[in-house]
């Protein structure tokens, strides 16, 4: 295991894409601290901002309060990167495996680009989770992002494949401009869900005001969204299991073949 | 202080050198005849020494190559220069680099001078504030006509001095070299929702067509003496029988000199069972048997890239057919335009038709000074491809491999199959530089005579042409080495060349005045650009014939 | 900016409008306060080829969450509930695309007034749709601006139509394209690894400010104390400050360092960018004693690179 305490507190952010096991996993100690990161408009080195301890591993645990340390795991591809505290923006992006644990919260851009690989966030995040880019007409290609708190806007955007799971609130725009694969959000889901949306699902476990470009299409109990639940339960979220789902389709003013499953919470819910 | 090549072998096709052991003298950015004892060695044992390349066609500036930019942050994300890597100035890549990544690159392919072909009047002030911003190369842009209102006006009541003092006044109110006509009435139409699809198809505002327009505009530039003469983007470009009307137009000229830009674009018949085809061979037919016309390719590359072009009618066409992003600009009175990203994939079997139809122009049009090297960039693959493609054209060998990578079924149609020809260094020198600084009328580029510019190109002679064009030895700007093993070492800037032509043919002051307020939304008064806004000017004279 | 790079857009340049438009949307804006002479100009009475008759030849509606001053300039205004925009959009995208929604209303607006919208937007000979802060500053931003071109976009396989933003502030776009030439982002660039890198957000003004990221600030011909939210604002308070600007303004008042210097289009001739991305000259009509503004920047970079170099040298 390698060990990053990161040494005072941050003002001014800083760029640690080098954070990765890939790149360190076989460095030794006094290698990884000349690895360089990037602080405001200065060039500097691990070692200026962290204490290195620990042996070669491909497994690597950051302490401390890192909300102003970006791009954390940003491209690995192997190992895991356990933090101990808050990361900032874009960790994980652009991931293709290993699995990176954070037990505080972060900041937008959790897994952007995501390719492969485990995300799992004990607190809460920003916009963007498993998104795009700005421009980028596909988003999330694969892997799995589990958020145990609130995610904000536009999670999932340009999603292709792979699965988002929040188990407490979401913002607006929850999988805008959704390709495929599947976002799960346990708690209350905000505005537009699936606006733009071609294929893909969302389920959803409390009612959500949907746009009127989604068509109802029946109740539902399908297999297919208890295999889901059954995987966001052994990554350690509790949805309630066995319900009913009311399906609607769209966007249709996309493809159309999306899909977002609302679970039935009483009778009236029709109504409503 | 001057330069001295030494040990090199000189292609100079316009001086008929193929290979000749010569030195090179250089001084105060002319090429000379003796650079004096103090003059700085360059020694090029092994290296082959051109003229710097000339790009007769490549969108680098202006309005719709920065919505092109600004519409996909996405093609900047993966490619930068920077800082730390020496540059004077960071810039990001992708196909629709930025202005300074745009110098550099062609800097460090051994081009020396580049134009952009096609640039609205009312963004004529935009594109010349990007041309400042081009380090390393010179520069010049076409004037967009073919769409021009009061072009048409004039043309309706048969006012040929007037479109003479026109075209006259627009070369100035823009300081721009020349005139490009793309889809001749088609942006026009295009805002009816509506396009062109015959040269004599009637326009619906105005009473002329195509045809009419074309030969007016070619005739009056003729009057004027332009260096460079029409340069034209044909109607019904890109789709199937889009040959037929390369065909036409080109019957239409009677003689007249003319430039089909991209015309790898227009080469496109309906045969075969995909009704799509290529029909390449007979217009190389065409050029081989009209001395009156020159063409570049626009070859097609596979890979990603944002097609941009004042043709708005065949970028919506596009958006439909792809689903992709899509930038419509129309220009009030002038011109319009469209931006669609675009990936062309071996995959495709009309993209593998593109792909061969302009390997089969290059290889079959007999002349190579009539037949220039160029990718429309970035609208058939951005222009750092060209090493690339110059592999293509020399090395039937890697042109076969390449052949057996697309489509089968594309491949079992295409022409290309049974072309063997190679292009010999001597070739690729003239559709490079020295052919199309002759077409532009550029007497000081092209070449490497005592008297021309001191744009010169050292490439290390190598099997693998790829390698060898994109990274020269050494590449000189002005008599200053400013690259070498393919990397900047010194910002340069160029100049910016235009024309200033005779005036006098008629008296037109109250027909714009009258135009402008009531058509236009910007005063005739701050319309033409001024010579402040091109810092280093550079007047090229027009040749009026006695 | 982000909705045009999403997605892109039809658009064109202002006299298109003035010639040919025979319908003009108001969206989210009230051009007879914010841009006053856009009306008499271009898009209300101003004549032109195909509108010979001025103001008589265009239809002209306008949408709001409330009556603005600029209903009185329109034949229809049509009143829609206050974030709602985005739904009203998708309705109308959904009767463009020949889906009816299943619903009597969205946002307060019925069916068939959108329907109605929707066919004068069809039958036109050119409809332009006009689009202001009041649908990109509200729930939903950019978004909001995403759903006016996708609808420009729908509407484009029927009939002419351009969506158009209502840009102020200026030469703002004139900005927006230098930075996108030289560095290929229109905004929120950061430098910070020695290349353009863009990310709205995390490079954006108000979003660093508002984290308190940056430790010193060089503000050119900008007015962040009037303009920014407050805890932006608040924390320029609290780093050096360098101004450039001809006129004294609440951020000359709280700067450490101002320069004073010539007023572009004023006292300096120019270039400005209109909303349409045409370049203007502006000529000088006054004299000024300050510089230039490129003057100091371009002496503070000369002693900055003289400083790095002195610096490598020892």
């Amino acid at each position: 295991m390698i060990t990053l305490t990161l040494k005072g507190k941050l003002s001014i952010p800083l760029e640690a894409d080098s954070v990765t096991p890939d790149n360190l996993h076989d460095k030794s100690n006094h290698q990884i601290k000349e690895q360089t990161v990037y602080w405001g408009n200065k060039k500097k080195t691990i070692g200026d901002f962290f204490e290195v301890e620990g042996e070669r591993s491909d497994r690597i645990t950051v302490v401390g309060d890192c909300a102003k340390v970006k791009l954390l795991g940003h491209k690995m591809s192997f190992g895991a990167v356990h933090v101990k505290g808050n990361t900032g923006y874009n960790t994980g992006s652009y991931m293709t495996g290993g699995a990176i644990t954070i037990d505080g919260n972060t900041a937008d851009y959790l897994g952007a680009m995501m390719e492969g690989g485990l995300i799992d966030l004990k607190g809460n995040a920003g916009h963007f989770v498993g998104g795009a880019y700005k421009g980028e007409t596909a988003g999330m290609t694969g892997g799995e992002i589990i958020v145990r708190g609130n995610v904000g806007h536009e999670t999932g955007s340009f999603m292709r494949r792979g699965l988002i799971a929040v188990g407490g609130n979401a913002g607006d725009f929850t999988g805008l401009f959704m390709l495929a694969g599947t976002i799960v959000v346990l708690g209350k889901a905000g505005e537009r869900v699936g606006a733009n949306m071609s294929r893909g699902s969302i389920i959803l476990m409390n009612q959500a005001r949907l746009l009127p470009s989604f068509l109802e299409n029946g109740v539902v109990a399908t297999p297919a969204v208890e295999i889901v639940l059954g995987r966001v339960r052994e990554l350690g979220l509790a949805p309630a299991g066995g319900g009913r789902y009311v399906r609607h389709t769209g966007d249709v003013n996309a493809v159309g073949r999306g899909e977002i499953l609302m679970r039935v919470v009483n009778r009236n819910h029709l109504q409503v | 202080m001057g330069i001295r090549i030494v040990n090199g072998e000189v292609i100079d096709p316009a001086h008929g050198e193929d290979r000749v052991k010569r030195d090179v003298h250089i001084k105060d950015g002319k090429i000379v005849a003796d650079a004096g004892q103090d003059a700085t060695v360059i020694d090029a044992t092994g290296c082959v020494v051109m003229a710097g390349g000339v790009d007769i066609h490549t969108h680098v500036a202006g309005p719709k190559v920065n919505f092109a930019r600004l519409m996909r942050p996405e093609d900047h994300r993966y490619e930068h220069v920077s800082r730390e890597d020496g540059y004077e100035r960071s810039g990001t890549g992708g196909v629709a680099a930025t202005t300074y990544t745009t110098g550099y690159r062609y800097c460090e392919m051994g081009y020396t001078t580049i134009v952009e072909p096609a640039v609205p009047p009312l963004g004529a002030r935009h594109a010349h504030e990007e041309l400042v911003d081009i380090p390393q190369v010179d520069k010049a842009i076409f004037t967009l006509l073919g769409n021009s209102e009061i072009i048409f006006q004039y043309l309706e009541k048969g006012e040929t001095s007037k479109i003479n003092e026109y075209i006259s006044w627009i070369m100035d109110a823009t300081k721009s070299y020349s005139v490009k006509i793309v889809n001749p009435g088609g942006a026009n139409m295009w805002k009816y929702r509506a396009d062109i699809h015959d040269i004599d198809q009637k326009l619906r505002d105005f009473d002329t067509t195509p045809r009419q327009i074309i030969l007016a505009i070619a005739d009056a530039m003729a009057t004027l003496g332009l260096p460079h003469p029409l340069h034209l983007h044909c109607n019904n470009l890109g789709v199937p029988d889009s040959y037929k009307t390369a065909i036409a137009t080109a019957e239409a000229m009677e003689g007249r000199p003319l430039h089909l830009t991209h015309l790898q674009f227009s080469s496109y018949g309906a045969s075969g069972k995909r009704k799509f085809s290529s029909e390449a061979p007979r217009l190389a037919r065409m050029v081989n048997d009209n001395k009156n016309i020159t063409i570049d390719v626009g070859q097609v590359l596979f890979g990603k890239t944002t097609t941009i072009t004042a043709d708005g009618p065949f970028e919506y066409h596009l958006h439909k057919l792809t689903g992709s992003k899509w930038y419509n600009g129309d220009v009030e009175c002038e011109d319009g335009c469209g931006v669609v990203p675009y990936d062309y994939k071996r995959k495709s079997f009309v993209n593998c038709i593109q792909w061969a139809a302009g390997l089969e122009l290059f290889l079959l049009i007999d002349d190579p000074w009539r037949v220039y090297l160029t990718t429309d960039h970035p609208n058939g693959a951005p222009f750092i491809t060209y090493p690339h493609l110059i592999r293509l054209l020399m090395d039937k060998d890697f042109r076969r491999e390449q052949v057996e990578k697309i489509s089968a079924e594309a491949a079992a149609e295409i022409p290309l199959k049974v072309l063997d020809r190679e292009y010999t260094l001597y070739e690729i020198a003239i559709i490079t530089r020295s052919g199309t600084a002759r077409r532009l009328g550029l007497v000081n580029k092209g070449h490497l005579g005592v008297g021309g510019d001191a744009d010169v190109a050292v490439y290390r002679a190598s099997r693998n042409w790829e390698e060898m064009f994109a990274k020269p030895a050494w590449v000189i700007k002005d008599g200053q080495v400013v690259a070498k093993e393919g990397k900047v070492t010194r910002q340069v800037f160029g100049t910016t060349m235009y024309v200033h032509p005779a005036r006098g043919f008629a008296d037109i002051e109250k027909d714009l005045a009258d135009f402008f307020e009531s058509y236009y939304t910007v005063n005739i008064n701050n319309y033409p650009v001024g010579l402040e806004y091109l810092p280093r000017p550079e007047l090229i004279p027009c040749q009026v014939k006695a | 900016m982000v909705a045009l790079q999403l997605g892109g857009a039809p658009a064109a340049t202002l006299g298109e409008v003035k010639n040919r438009a025979d319908l003009v949307i108001f969206w989210g804006s009230n051009p007879a306060e914010s841009h006053p002479r856009h009306f008499t100009r271009y898009s209300g009475s101003a004549k032109g080829r195909m509108n010979p008759r001025g103001r008589k030849d265009r239809y002209i509606v306008l949408v709001d969450i409330r009556p603005t001053p600029s209903v009185k300039y329109a034949d229809e205004f049509i009143q829609i509930k206050p974030g709602h925009d985005y739904e009203v959009l998708t309705a109308m995208r959904m009767l463009t695309n020949g889906n009816r929604p299943d619903m009597d209303s969205v946002g307060d607006v019925a069916i068939q007034t959108l329907e109605r919208l929707v066919q004068r937007c069809k039958d036109a000979r050119l409809g332009v749709l006009f689009f202001g802060q009041g649908i990109t500053e509200t729930r939903g931003k950019h978004q909001n601006s995403m759903a006016i071109y996708q609808f420009g976009k729908d509407m484009s396989r029927h009939s002419k139509f351009l969506t158009l933003p209502m840009r102020g502030h200026y030469n703002v776009v004139g900005s927006g394209n230098t930075m996108c030439w030289q560095t290929g982002y229109p905004f929120a660039v950061n430098f910070g690894r020695g290349y353009p890198q863009f990310n709205p957000g995390e490079f954006s003004v108000v979003d660093l400010l508002k984290r308190k990221e940056p430790d010193a600030a060089l503000i050119v011909a900008a007015e962040p104390m009037d303009h920014l939210p407050y805890e932006a604002a608040r924390h320029l308070e609290n780093i050096p400050t360098i101004v450039l600007d001809p006129r004294e303004t609440l951020t000359t008042k709280m700067a450490d360092v101002v320069i004073p210097v010539k007023h572009a289009g004023v006292s300096v001739e120019g270039t400005a960018y209109r909303m349409d991305h045409i370049p203007i000259k502006m000529r000088s009509v006054l004299n000024s004693p300050w510089p230039k503004d490129d003057e100091p920047l371009s002496t503070i970079i000369a002693r900055i690179k003289a400083i790095r170099k002195e610096e490598a040298e020892t």
